[in-house]
């Protein structure tokens, strides 16, 4: 039996909720739908100028990882971090009236949006002879760093990468037409961060993350290592002891973040539970079943608070892989009845869950699959800001600014 | 719109002066409860095409409300006071707020020189909806004219019989 779901259009959705703000509602579809770009949009896309397509740690709908326009802004300063999806899957398409940039859908202009602009580090090299925005990617505010791009659930005794995830089929992918390492060297990743920095006003917070590693004495002492090593490396570069730095990492036990937090400039933590949901967790993500389990995996976040602080811990989570069958769930309610519960727990506790939108992306065993509709993710980000808001949490360190990726955090900025 | 000069001369007049030294510009903004919030704010500048402020402060009331009222199509004013009294209130929507990229370089580092190496969280702009003369003496005028019956009758009496 298939998911109930809500069939409501775009115009519906945004009748049926009008607190919620219009141009969020269209970056949710969009990155609900993905996003094609024609030749007159491509025209007016300037290598120059504006920023390319990089090389992330996931890939894309269309299973393109580079030669293409990396993102866009709304006019609201939002930025539209998107999936290119092909034709026969109704996306949004991207295109150019007049020289000006717009979204469009059935045809009709929707809103103009504008390219990101290039970071000005992007066309240089390293010493080692790496294209710098291989070392570090960037998005309008934030810079992202990757310092190891394998991840062992997806190895022989891993139990099992999560399903939505094609971290390794994208590395590959990365490593035959980039020449992407899997292992970044930390001379590579000094000398890119110095010339990062030299764009005044650019950025205002690093994101680190990775794949994860069940190595080491205990599992995942090899992973607390190497985010030790590309953390102070990091730090090199700044004169306080404390910064912007968001670490996504596997959840880690509290004397190993205590380890990351008292030797490094690092000032929050992530640690993505994926889906708020403990049979669909155990089905979606065996791999971390396995090694961390889901109630564990709560207890982790709880402890990481105590180590960073208030307001500095959340979890991930890949809106709508709950409704990826088969599941328990029935319907979009059930679903998101169950998950806000879970998040509103975690809340209480001090962590966030904040979500994205899923896409089933080509490399992923979910390739295909269908993620919910608008009316879910409106409610899900909804209810995940008024969650927030009533636990007092803030959520600075990844919002649209400092990340720019997730709906509900979008919303904290008017509050 | 005043009534004393057409829309588009009083435009041309409130913008001449609008980057005048000395000037005093207030942004008047609606909170979450429709609550408008003033400030003065003296980024505000004319660019020659369109109106443009920047925000210093990430959290301020000021930056919510900008992004609430481009989000939700909320009213926002802007008072213009010249040097000699001269005052004119624009109607303006926010039209973009620019938080990354060369434009917002150039205001950035241009804040930091005005502001003592200050960061700014962002620049916004708007779109001028219309504009109305407030300056006392037009405004008194004009109510002489339109509203005769808006008088108190000492100021009719004969001097006289005062
Ligand atoms: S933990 Fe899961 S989502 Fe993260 S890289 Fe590994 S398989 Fe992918």
């Amino acid at each position: 039996m298939s998911v109930q779901r809500s069939e409501l259009t775009f115009d519906e959705v945004a009748a049926k909720y009008p607190d919620f703000p219009r141009l969020p509602l269209l970056k949710i579809d969009i990155q609900r739908r993905g996003v094609l770009y024609s030749d007159a949009a491509l025209e007016l896309f300037d290598p120059a100028v504006h920023q390319g397509g990089g090389t992330h740690i996931f890939g894309n709908r269309d299973g393109k990882i580079t030669g293409r326009p990396e993102g866009m802004w709304l006019r609201d300063g939002t930025s539209l971090v998107v999936t290119t999806a092909p034709i026969e899957q109704n996306p949004y398409i991207i295109d150019a009236i007049d020289g000006k940039l717009y979204v469009a859908d059935q045809g009709k202009p929707i809103e103009e949006v504008f390219y990101w602009e290039k970071p000005d580090y992007y066309d240089k090299k390293t010493s080692g002879g790496i294209a710098m925005q291989n070392v570090i990617s960037a998005r309008p505010q934030r810079l992202s760093l990757s310092p190891y791009r394998y991840c062992w659930f997806w190895s022989d005794e891993g139990g099992g990468g999560c399903k939505f995830c094609d971290i390794v089929s994208n590395l590959k992918q990365a490593k035959n037409e980039v020449a992407m390492p899997t292992k970044l060297d930390l001379t590579d990743i000094r000398e890119t961060l110095n010339e990062a920095l030299k764009e005044r006003g650019r950025y205002t917070a690093i994101c680190v993350t990775g794949g994860s590693d069940i190595r080491g004495e205990t599992p995942f002492d090899s992973e607390a290592d190497y985010y030790i090593e590309a953390l102070r490396a990091v730090g090199e570069s700044f004169s306080a002891p404390k910064i912007p730095i968001q670490l996504i990492c596997t959840a880690m036990k509290k004397d190993q973040l205590q380890r990351i937090y008292d030797n490094t400039p690092v000032s929050s933590v992530t640690m993505d539970i994926e889906t708020l949901d403990e049979e669909q967790f155990n089905r979606v993500c065996p791999g971390k079943a396995k090694w961390i389990g889901y109630k564990e995996m709560k207890r982790r976040l709880f402890d990481a608070v105590e180590v960073f602080g208030e307001n500095r811990v959340n979890t991930g989570t890949v809106g709508g892989v709950e409704l990826a069958e088969p599941t328990r769930f029935r319907s979009e309610d059930e679903a998101l009845e169950r998950y806000l519960s879970e998040a509103d727990d975690l809340a209480a506790h001090g962590v966030s869950a904040i979500h994205c939108v899923w896409n089933p992306n080509q490399g992923s065993a979910f390739a295909g699959r269908r993620n919910g509709s608008l009316e879910y993710y409106v409610r899900l980000a909804q209810g995940l800001q008024e969650i927030r808001r009533r636990h007092n949490l803030l959520i600075d360190f990844d919002d649209y600014r400092r990340c720019g990726n997730h709906p509900d955090t979008d919303l904290a900025r008017v509050f | 719109m005043s009534r004393a000069k057409s829309n588009d001369a009083l435009l041309q007049e409130a913008l001449s002066r609008f980057n005048e030294e000395g000037a005093i510009k207030v942004l008047t903004t609606l909170d979450e409860n429709g609550a408008p919030h003033s400030v003065c704010k003296g980024s505000l500048r004319w660019s020659g095409e369109l109106i443009e402020s920047w925000e210093i402060l990430e959290s301020s009331e000021t930056n919510r409300n900008l992004t609430r009222a481009i989000w939700f199509d909320k009213p926002i004013a802007i008072l213009l006071i010249t040097p000699d009294k001269k005052t004119y209130q624009f109607s303006v929507k926010a039209s973009r707020n620019i938080v990354s990229g060369k434009e917002f370089t150039r205001a950035y580092e241009a804040a930091q020189e005005r502001y003592g190496g200050r960061a700014i969280a962002g620049v916004w702009r708007y779109e001028i909806v219309s504009v109305k003369d407030e300056t006392p003496s037009t405004r008194i005028a004009e109510e002489q004219a339109a509203r005769p019956y808006f008088v108190h009758l000492d100021q009719l009496a004969k001097k006289d019989n005062l």
